[in-house]
């Protein structure tokens, strides 16, 4: 992909602690168009939250960003002094967070949050900068009189569209997305996806979403990345990923979730857990967990293109 | 006689209405799901039933009866929570978990406690060895699992199961619903299965009660009720869970306004809202055999 707006390269995260380091992000790399949306699922601690957080460079101590490059626009986001960094943050890549009450400050009014945005990144005076946010609140369905009000007075799906109205206030190139709608019940899922598809088609952002939900992201993503271990296991077009999903580990979590239309056939989940991040299997991180899985098994598998577009790290699927 | 009846239930926090008029019962053995939408009022009902909240109004009997005293009742009934980080005391051992309710309800003595808690650790699939371990030293389906075998340890008519899944991780929730459905085919235990993941609830089979705004709006055979709803809201959070086997449909309608204090709770989002619907709650209307709802538009359909 030449003309890439999101290109991240070999990188890996550490968290250094007393026991030694665990590498929660290990040798990832991947790219997003301009106005795609990735989709990146896996379990709790296979790293998509140390993943989403590198990028923008928002880690904090004791993570330490080891290796790679993550380019944004031709530019590498770690090698910018704090000066550039902080004037791409919000302007060209924005967060939207699984909890808006964490997001949101509790003891500011929603109008301040927005003018507080709105004033650093583009000097526009107190009054224009509450004009754009009453726009902003409009565009994503929040009547603009609720800049007045506080977070908590705001219900949770209302609290979400603050987040996403605030992320994009500046127009960014691309939105990260982690959990946006996990803590929500599904008719406001339903909702706030919606809402971010009509976003996306007018505003043409492009969007790494990061969730442990597949079957959401099959409707929502252009393309899907699967987690595991801190790497990237699998990445296939959603559109056919149901049926092309090839690794055993995508294959044992689209067996795991029960479908609302299924014939009663009984599922079996993946048997035992998520291997340690801080002295890691040698070779394939799933190879304890999976029924395909041999000697060979004890090197990591390349991460290998199977048919066009489709990648996946398995030796049983491998060319 | 039905092992548990709920009579018109009704919980009240201050001016809130949290849960009216919910009457339902339970066979033994029968795994029923309380479906419904965070601030549905599912929880508040489950902890009515379990008597860790007293209702407001109405009454709920077990085997019967509506006096059936504190201990026997917790002997009969038991609860498994949502949070198996926040259920498990983290200064004790699995083994002091297990062993506490055995020794309270006098199912064993402190000379047999060993061997039952090991009983106890492989009917729930977890190694006996994990009684010495403490609750940071197991995963998030190990130790629900721990907090399934402790409501266990009493041989229990009945487990409120509140979310028991939710927080875990996508592949191992599947495991731990198929332990719900393994102890209720080789214990006969009943389970009232509280969730807002209506596609366990469809898995797990048994019945389905679906919540709304305090009241329980529809009831029937999980498979049916997800197959052909009958209630507008039954139908809204079905269009509204994920699947892409069938691909999105958007029927999502917005809510309008605050949720009103008479009538249907379901007004304000209602497409076949009428000035009936906000005076006058839906009585139960029989759609099909087992299957019923409170819908004033489905008495019309009927008549």
């Amino acid at each position: 992909m030449a003309d890439a707006l999101l290109a991240v390269e070999d990188l890996s995260v550490e968290y250094r602690g007393l026991r030694g380091a665990a590498r929660a992000v290990d040798r990832v790399s991947f790219e997003v168009a301009p106005g795609e949306v990735l989709g990146l699922a896996g379990e709790s601690g296979c790293g998509k939250s140390t993943l989403a957080l590198a990028i923008p460079r928002l880690l904090r101590a004791p993570a330490v960003i080891t290796s790679g490059s993550v380019r944004l626009g031709g530019r590498d986001i770690l090698e910018l002094d704090d000066r550039r960094l902080r004037s791409i943050r919000w302007s060209e890549i924005a967060m939207v967070f699984q909890n808006a009450m964490n997001a949101l400050n509790p003891v500011m009014r929603l109008g301040s949050q927005f003018a507080d945005v709105i004033r650093t990144h583009t000097g526009l005076g107190r009054a224009r900068a509450l004009e754009r946010a009453a726009e902003l609140c409009t565009l994503v369905g929040i009547d603009p009189a609720r800049l007045r009000s506080y977070p908590h007075e705001l219900s949770g799906g209302m609290r979400q569209r603050a987040a996403l109205a605030i992320a994009l206030a500046l127009e960014p190139k691309l939105v990260i997305m982690d959990e946006p709608t996990t803590a929500l019940d599904v008719v406001l899922q339903r909702e706030i996806m919606e809402e971010i598809t009509a976003l996306r088609e007018r505003l043409g952002f492009a969007v790494l979403f990061i969730t442990h939900d597949i079957s959401l992201l099959i409707e929502v993503a252009d393309r899907i990345a699967i987690m595991y271990g801190g790497r990237i296991v699998e990445q296939a077009p959603a559109r056919s990923f149901l049926e092309s999903a090839a690794h055993p580990y995508t294959r044992g979590l689209l067996a795991s979730f029960p479908s609302i239309d299924d014939d009663g056939e009984r599922l079996t989940g993946i048997p035992g857990s998520p291997p340690s991040l801080i002295d890691p299997p040698a070779g394939c991180g799933f190879a304890a967990r999976c029924t395909l899985a041999s000697d060979r098994c004890r090197e990591t598998p390349p991460f290998v293109e199977i048919a066009p577009a489709h990648r996946a790290a398995c030796w049983e699927v491998g060319a | 006689m039905s092992l548990l009846d709920v009579e018109n239930l009704g919980r009240t926090f201050g001016e809130a209405h949290a849960v009216r008029e919910a009457s339902f019962s339970l066979e033994r053995g029968e795994i029923v799901a309380l479906v419904g939408e965070s601030g549905s009022g599912k929880s508040t009902t489950a902890r009515m039933v379990a008597r860790l909240l007293a209702p407001t109004t109405g009454r709920v009997l077990l085997e019967g009866s509506a006096t059936v005293p504190e201990l026997a009742y917790r002997s009969k009934v038991q609860m498994v929570f949502q949070d198996p980080f926040g259920s498990l005391n983290p200064a004790r051992t699995i083994g002091h978990h297990l062993t506490r309710p055995l020794l309270l309800h006098r199912r064993a003595t402190r000379k047999q406690a060993p061997q039952a808690v090991a009983a106890l650790l492989e009917t729930v699939g977890l190694d006996p060895s994990l009684a010495v371990r403490h609750p940071h030293e197991l995963s998030g389906g190990q130790r629900q699992r721990v907090a399934i075998a402790r409501a266990f340890a009493v041989e229990p008519l009945l487990v409120v199961a509140d979310e028991p899944v939710s927080m875990l991780d996508v592949s191992i929730r599947i495991g731990v619903l198929n332990l719900m459905e393994r102890l209720r085919d080789e214990r006969e235990t009943a389970f009232l299965y509280i969730t807002h993941d209506v596609a366990s609830a469809r898995y797990l089979g048994g019945r389905m009660l679906v919540m709304y705004g305090g009241h329980i709006v529809e009831g029937g055979p999980a498979r049916v009720l997800t197959g052909e709803p009958a209630h507008p809201y039954t139908r809204l959070l079905l269009a509204a869970v994920p699947n892409p086997r069938r691909g999105s449909s958007s029927t999502v309608t917005r809510p309008t306004g605050p949720r009103p204090s008479t009538g249907c709770p379901f007004t304000a989002r209602c497409p076949l809202v009428t000035d009936l619907c906000r005076t006058t709650m839906p009585p139960v209307t029989r759609v099909a055999d087992g299957h019923w709802a409170r819908c004033h538009a489905l008495g019309k359909e009927n008549q």
